[in-house]
C-alpha cells in the first residue's frame, strides 16, 4: 500500500515536472537572446562608462560569402560601438522563408531590434505598426542628412511625414549578356549599340532573334516570370503597375499594354527568342550561366554567381530604351527598427553605422549590391569591384530608375502576387491575350486597393 | 468483513486506479490540449474575425465564410457572353461571380490533384503488390526499392524532381529528346516526317504543372500503398487459390473474383487515407511552384497559408482551414456511407 502510494507520488511529480518544462519560455515582450550572446552587462552608475545595451540586428544575405561579410561588419562595429554603450549582436537568417520568419517574430514580439525588409514589403510593416518612425530621430540628429542617400528609395521610404527606414543598398536592373555568344553568331554587341545611341526595343529584339538557334538550344533572351522582370516591360512601354496615386491597377493603360505585348511577342509565336518563362523549370538564370542564353536581365545580386559560374566572357549593359524612354528598376531594401525595441536611440545609432559609406563599401566590394549611400568612397568601392569590367550601367540606371514600390494603399502580395502574377502567367502560357490578362488582373486587383 | 466495508474498499480502489490511469494519460492529454485542441478552438474563433496577427481581432460574423463560399449573379454578363458567341458553359461561368474566384480555383486544383493521385498511386500500388507477392529471389530488394520514396524527405524529393522537370536540361526532357532523336534517325526522318521535340515545360506551362505534381506525389505514395496491399494479400488464405485453380480459374479470374473482393477493406482504407492526405497537399506547391504558373498548382492549403502568413489575413486563412476540414469530413463520410455497397466484409 505504502509502496503503491510512493510510486503514485513519484509518477505525479514526474508528470508535473514534464508539464512545467514544456510550458517554459521567454516573455513575449523581450527578444530571446541567442545562445552565443553574452549576458547584458549593467555597470554601476558611473559618468565615464555608459550603460551597455544589447542591440540585435538581422539582414538577409544571399549567400555564405555575404553572410561572412555581415558577421565581420557586425564584429567590427561592435568594437566601435562599445564605447557608446552598445553591444551589437548579429542574428543571421537564411534566405528561404526570411520574411515568414520575421513576420512570425513580429507577431510574437521576438523580432530583432533592427531587421532588413524588402522595399516592396516595407509599407506592410509600417501600416501594421511593427516598425518605428525614424523621422524624429533623423531630425534630432545633426550629423545625419537624408540627402546622403539616393533620392528614389528615400522617397519611397517616406510617407505622410514619416520615415520608415534607411536603405541598406540598391540594385538597378541591367542586362547581363554573353559576349562570346554574340561573337560566335556575329551579332552586334549591345554595349556597342548603346554607345551609338541605338540600344532600343527594335535593335534589342533584332539581336535577340539573331542569337536564337533553337536547334542548338541557344536562346537570345530570357526572363523568369518574376514581377521585377515582366514589370520592366510595363514601364518601358510607357505604362505603370499602378495609377498615379497608387489606388488602382495600371496594367490596362495603353503604355502597359504596349509593354506587355512587346514582351509576349518575344516568347510566343514563330519569332520567339526563348520558350515561355516560368518561375522554376524554364529557361532562366541557370541557362545563362550554362552559356545557352545570350541576354538575361537581373539585378546586381547575380554578379557573384557570374563570377563563380560563367565560363565565358560576359558584361552588362543598361536596359534598352522603349516608348517610355530610358527605364529600369531600382530594387532596394531597408533597415527598419522594431517598434517594440527598448532602445530606439541606440538602434538608430546602429542603423546609421550600418548604412555608412565605410560599411557599404565593404559589402560593395563583394559585388552583390550597390551602396545606397551616395558618398564617393562607397561608389568607388563598387565601381572597383570587378568583373564586370564596366560597372557604370548599374550606377547610370539609378538616375532614371523606377524605385521598387511599397504600397501604402494595399497589400503588395495580395495585389501583385495574387492578382497580377497569375494573369501575366496566362500570357506566357498563351491562355489569354495581353488585353484579356491585363483586364482580368485589374478586375481582381482594383477592389483590393484602399481608396483615399 | 461487512459487505459495506468491502464495497467501500472496492470503490476506493477503483477511484485510485482511475486516478492513476488519468495521471498516466496526462502528458498526452496536456499535449493534445495545448498543441491541438486549444489552437483549434482559437483558430475557429479567428475564422469569424478580421485578424492580421498584430492588432486585436475584429469580429465579423460569417463574413469570411461568405467571402470564400459566396457567389453573386450577373445576368448582363451572361447575356453578353451569349451575344459574343461563347458557349453555354462560358456564359454560365460569366453569370456566376464568386466572391473569391481564387478560392474556387484552389479548390478545383485540390480536387483534381486528389483524383489524380488516387488514380496514379492506388492502382499501380495494387498491381505492384500483386506482382511482388511471390517467393522469388530478390523480392525483398524490390519491395525495399519501391518503399524508399516513402521515407525520402519531401523537401529533398521536391528539389530533385524540380531538376528532373527542368525544361532544357532535366532528365525527363533529355530522355524524351533522346528517344525522339533515335526514332527520327531510325524511322521518321527517312520517310520525311521527323517528329518534333516537344521540350515540355513541365513546371512552366499550366496544362502540365499540376500533372507534374501528381506524378511526383504518386511516386512518393506508391511504396506505402504497396506495403499495405502486400500485407493484406499475404493474409488471403492459400486454400482459396488452390480451390480456384482446381476449378479451372485463370490468373485473371483469381485476381478479379477472389483477390480484389477480399482486398476491398484494404483498398477502402488506402482510398480514405490517400484522399485525406492529398486534399491537404502543401509542401510540393510551396517548394516547387509557389502555386503557379497562373495559379494552376495553387491548392487550398497553400492558398490559406498565403492568406494567413504572407498577406496578414489570418482570420480569412482560418476560415479557409475550417472549410477544408468540413470538405474532408464530408467526403470521408460519403466514402464510409458508400463503402457498404462495394466493401466485402467477412
Amino acid at each position: 500500500m505504502k509502496h503503491k502510494m510512493m510510486w503514485t507520488i513519484f509518477s505525479l511529480a514526474l508528470i508535473v515536472s514534464m508539464a512545467l518544462a514544456s510550458c517554459g519560455g521567454g516573455t513575449a515582450t523581450q527578444a530571446p537572446a541567442p545562445a552565443t550572446q553574452p549576458p547584458e552587462v549593467v555597470k554601476p552608475t558611473n559618468t565615464s562608462a555608459p550603460q551597455m545595451v544589447t542591440i540585435r540586428w538581422r539582414t538577409r544575405p544571399d549567400n555564405q560569402a555575404e553572410q561572412d561579410v555581415y558577421q565581420k561588419i557586425s564584429d567590427s562595429l561592435n568594437t566601435q560601438l562599445t564605447s557608446q554603450g552598445i553591444n551589437l549582436v548579429y542574428d543571421p537568417s537564411p534566405v528561404t522563408g526570411y520574411e515568414d520568419k520575421l513576420k512570425t517574430e513580429y507577431s510574437a514580439g521576438t523580432a530583432p531590434d533592427i531587421a532588413w525588409v524588402p522595399g516592396a514589403s516595407s509599407a506592410d510593416y509600417a501600416q501594421l505598426g511593427v516598425i518605428t518612425d525614424l523621422m524624429p530621430l533623423a531630425k534630432a540628429d545633426h550629423t545625419f542628412q537624408l540627402t546622403d542617400f539616393y533620392d528614389a528609395p528615400m522617397r519611397e521610404l517616406q510617407n505622410s511625414g514619416h520615415l520608415w527606414g534607411l536603405p541598406r543598398d540598391i540594385s538597378t536592373l541591367v542586362i547581363y549578356y554573353n559576349k562570346d555568344l554574340f561573337k560566335k553568331y556575329n551579332v552586334d554587341d549591345p554595349a556597342t549599340l548603346f554607345a551609338q545611341g541605338k540600344w532600343d526595343w527594335a535593335n534589342f529584339q533584332r539581336v535577340a532573334q539573331e542569337l536564337t538557334h533553337p536547334e542548338d538550344k541557344i536562346y537570345g533572351f530570357s526572363v523568369s516570370d518574376w514581377w521585377g522582370l515582366w514589370g520592366w516591360f510595363v514601364y518601358s512601354g510607357g505604362g505603370s503597375l499602378f495609377n498615379a496615386d497608387r489606388t488602382a491597377c495600371g496594367l490596362t493603360e495603353p503604355g502597359s499594354i504596349a509593354g506587355l505585348q512587346f514582351m509576349a511577342d518575344l516568347f510566343i509565336g514563330a519569332n520567339r527568342v526563348a520558350p515561355p518563362p516560368g518561375l522554376e523549370g524554364g529557361v532562366g538564370e541557370t541557362e545563362f550561366h550554362a552559356g545557352t542564353v545570350g541576354m538575361f536581365p537581373n539585378g546586381r545580386w547575380m554578379t557573384p554567381s557570374d563570377r563563380t559560374n560563367d565560363a565565358f566572357d560576359w558584361a552588362v549593359v543598361e536596359m534598352p530604351k522603349g516608348p517610355g524612354g530610358n527605364t529600369t528598376w531600382l530594387f532596394w531594401g531597408a533597415y527598419v527598427i522594431n517598434a517594440k525595441t527598448k532602445y530606439p536611440q541606440q538602434a538608430w545609432t546602429v542603423v546609421k553605422a550600418l548604412t555608412s559609406p565605410e560599411v557599404q563599401a565593404q559589402v560593395a566590394a563583394l559585388g552583390t549590391n550597390i551602396p545606397s549611400n551616395k558618398a564617393q568612397a562607397a561608389v568607388d568601392a563598387f565601381l572597383n569591384s570587378k568583373p564586370p569590367a564596366d560597372n557604370t550601367p548599374f550606377i547610370n540606371g539609378a538616375a532614371y530608375a523606377q524605385a521598387e514600390i511599397p504600397l501604402f494603399t494595399g497589400n503588395w502580395n495580395d495585389i501583385v502576387g495574387g492578382q497580377y502574377q497569375p494573369n501575366i502567367d496566362k500570357i506566357f502560357a498563351g491562355q489569354a491575350s495581353v488585353q484579356e490578362a491585363a483586364q482580368a488582373a485589374c478586375d481582381g486587383a482594383n477592389p483590393l486597393f484602399k481608396k483615399p | 468483513m461487512p459487505k459495506s466495508h468491502i464495497t467501500e474498499a472496492m470503490t476506493k480502489s477503483r477511484i485510485r486506479e482511475a486516478i492513476e490511469g488519468y495521471l498516466f494519460l496526462l502528458p498526452n492529454l496536456v499535449g493534445f490540449l495545448i498543441f491541438l485542441a486549444i489552437p483549434l478552438a482559437i483558430s475557429f474563433y479567428y475564422s469569424f474575425t478580421d485578424y492580421n496577427l498584430f492588432t486585436t481581432p475584429k469580429f465579423l460574423g460569417l463574413a469570411n465564410y461568405t467571402k470564400a463560399l459566396g457567389v453573386s449573379f450577373d445576368p448582363q454578363a451572361y447575356q453578353a457572353a451569349l451575344a459574343q458567341g461563347k458557349s453555354w458553359f462560358a456564359a454560365i461561368d460569366a453569370w456566376i461571380k464568386p466572391n473569391d474566384p481564387t478560392f474556387w480555383v484552389a479548390l478545383r486544383n485540390t480536387v483534381l490533384y486528389a483524383l489524380g493521385v488516387l488514380g496514379f498511386s492506388i492502382i499501380p500500388a495494387f498491381l505492384l503488390a500483386w506482382l511482388l507477392n511471390s517467393r522469388l529471389r530478390g523480392m525483398t530488394f524490390y519491395r525495399a526499392l519501391i518503399y524508399i520514396p516513402v521515407v525520402a524527405s519531401v523537401v529533398g524529393s521536391a528539389l530533385v524532381w524540380g531538376w528532373i522537370y527542368q525544361q532544357q536540361s532535366g532528365a525527363l526532357n533529355t530522355i524524351i529528346s533522346g528517344t525522339i532523336s533515335w526514332l527520327n534517325k531510325l524511322i521518321f526522318t527517312p520517310i520525311g516526317h521527323p517528329l518534333v521535340d516537344p521540350l515540355i515545360g513541365w513546371l512552366v506551362l499550366p496544362k502540365y504543372a499540376l500533372f507534374s505534381l501528381i506524378l511526383m506525389t504518386s511516386w512518393a505514395t506508391i511504396g506505402y500503398d504497396m506495403v499495405i496491399f502486400l500485407a493484406a494479400l499475404q493474409g488471403i488464405p492459400g486454400h482459396l487459390y488452390e480451390a480456384a485453380t482446381v476449378d479451372g480459374a485463370s490468373r485473371w479470374h483469381i485476381l478479379f473474383r477472389i483477390i480484389v473482393p477480399l482486398m476491398t477493406p484494404t483498398i477502402f482504407f488506402i482510398f480514405v487515407i490517400n484522399t485525406i492526405s492529398s486534399l491537404q497537399i502543401f509542401s510540393e506547391p510551396y517548394i516547387m511552384t509557389q502555386g503557379g504558373p497562373a495559379n494552376s498548382t495553387l491548392t487550398i492549403v497553400y492558398y490559406l497559408y498565403q492568406k494567413g502568413f504572407q498577406r496578414f489575413q489570418m482570420g480569412y486563412g482560418s476560415s479557409l482551414a475550417w472549410i477544408v476540414f468540413a470538405l474532408i469530413f464530408i467526403i470521408t463520410l460519403i466514402q464510409f456511407r458508400l463503402s457498404g455497397r462495394w466493401v466485402y466484409e467477412e
